[in-house]
């Protein structure tokens, strides 16, 4: 795969990769960004043995759930998210305050529920989909998923 | 919340980020970095293939060389009185050992020079091409 093709192919996808990596950092879209832009270049540099764009798309799923969990080692949110959920914001519909009862909620779930969930109802991936791209059995991604979900819920009444 | 709620929360879901052309641009600005820093990579490996292949070839003359000076450095040897340099050469197999040390000597010698020609070699590839 050659560079351009590679930027049309993350161009069709970089969107929903960002998406789904702000919602894994609860709601940090600087820190997604930089774990995005790393997944990108680490698929660049092994591209070559991928052809199918919708396989793609999955592959970078992949990637970019890796670069999280590598980051995850490094850094440590310095602010609990607890304290940043009780700043009070001037105006409600305030975009960056949008989701912060969601990201609140994220953050409560562990790494492996939170990427389960992402990528189930939010990428739409299916279970078995899901278990390659975590690198688990379709049964541990079963039981995240219903972890994760009665965890939501509880925390969203 | 029921399990309908949990989907459109998350299809409902658009976080406020960075412009698509921004963040293409920065990717850009890093797959031509990595895109420069290949092109090194391959260009030093060219050039370290080449190097050893001269100095290859480099060490494999000058050996042959050597080795051809060898049957005069011996005969240069034999031809001298080599008791007037040392009183131990007068003993006939102390006479012997020595000699035969010295040809070692003498080949160690040949061969280091040899090694030393390829090894500058490729060090001053290495220079030049920085």
């Amino acid at each position: 795969m050659t560079q351009i093709e590679f930027v049309k192919c993350v161009e069709g996808c970089q969107k929903q990769v960002r998406r789904f990596l702000t919602a894994l950092c609860c709601g940090d879209s600087m820190r997604a960004d930089d774990i995005a832009q790393d997944a990108f270049i680490k698929a660049y540099l092994s591209c070559d043995s991928v052809r199918d764009e919708e396989k793609f798309v999955r592959w970078i799923h992949r990637i970019a759930y890796n670069t999280f969990i590598s980051s995850q080692r490094v850094v440590k949110t310095s602010v609990p998210l607890d304290e940043l959920y009780s700043i009070e914001s001037g105006n409600r519909s305030d975009a960056s305050f949008k989701y912060q009862e969601l990201y609140a909620a994220l953050d409560k779930l562990s790494e492996k529920e939170r990427t389960a969930i992402l990528l189930f109802y939010m990428e739409g991936y299916d279970i078995k989909e899901i278990a390659e791209i975590t690198d688990s059995t379709i049964d541990a991604v079963k039981q995240l998923l219903k972890r994760g979900r009665e965890h939501l819920k509880h925390i969203l009444r | 919340m029921n399990d309908d709620k949990l989907k459109k929360l998350f299809a409902d879901y658009e976080p406020d980020i960075q412009s698509d052309a921004m963040f293409m641009a920065r990717l850009e600005r890093s797959l031509r970095a990595v895109e420069f820093i290949k092109e090194k990579k391959t260009a030093a490996k060219r050039r370290n293939r080449v190097a050893m292949a001269v100095a290859c070839a480099v060490g494999f003359v000058a050996g042959g060389l050597f080795f051809s000076v060898m049957p005069y450095i011996t005969q240069w040897l034999s031809s001298h009185d080599l008791a007037s340099i040392s009183p131990a050469f007068q003993s006939g197999q102390v006479a012997e050992i020595l000699t035969y040390c010295l040809g070692c000597v003498s080949t160690m010698a040949l061969t280091l020079a040899s090694y030393d020609m390829a090894l500058g070699l490729v060090g001053c590839t290495n220079v030049h091409s920085r």
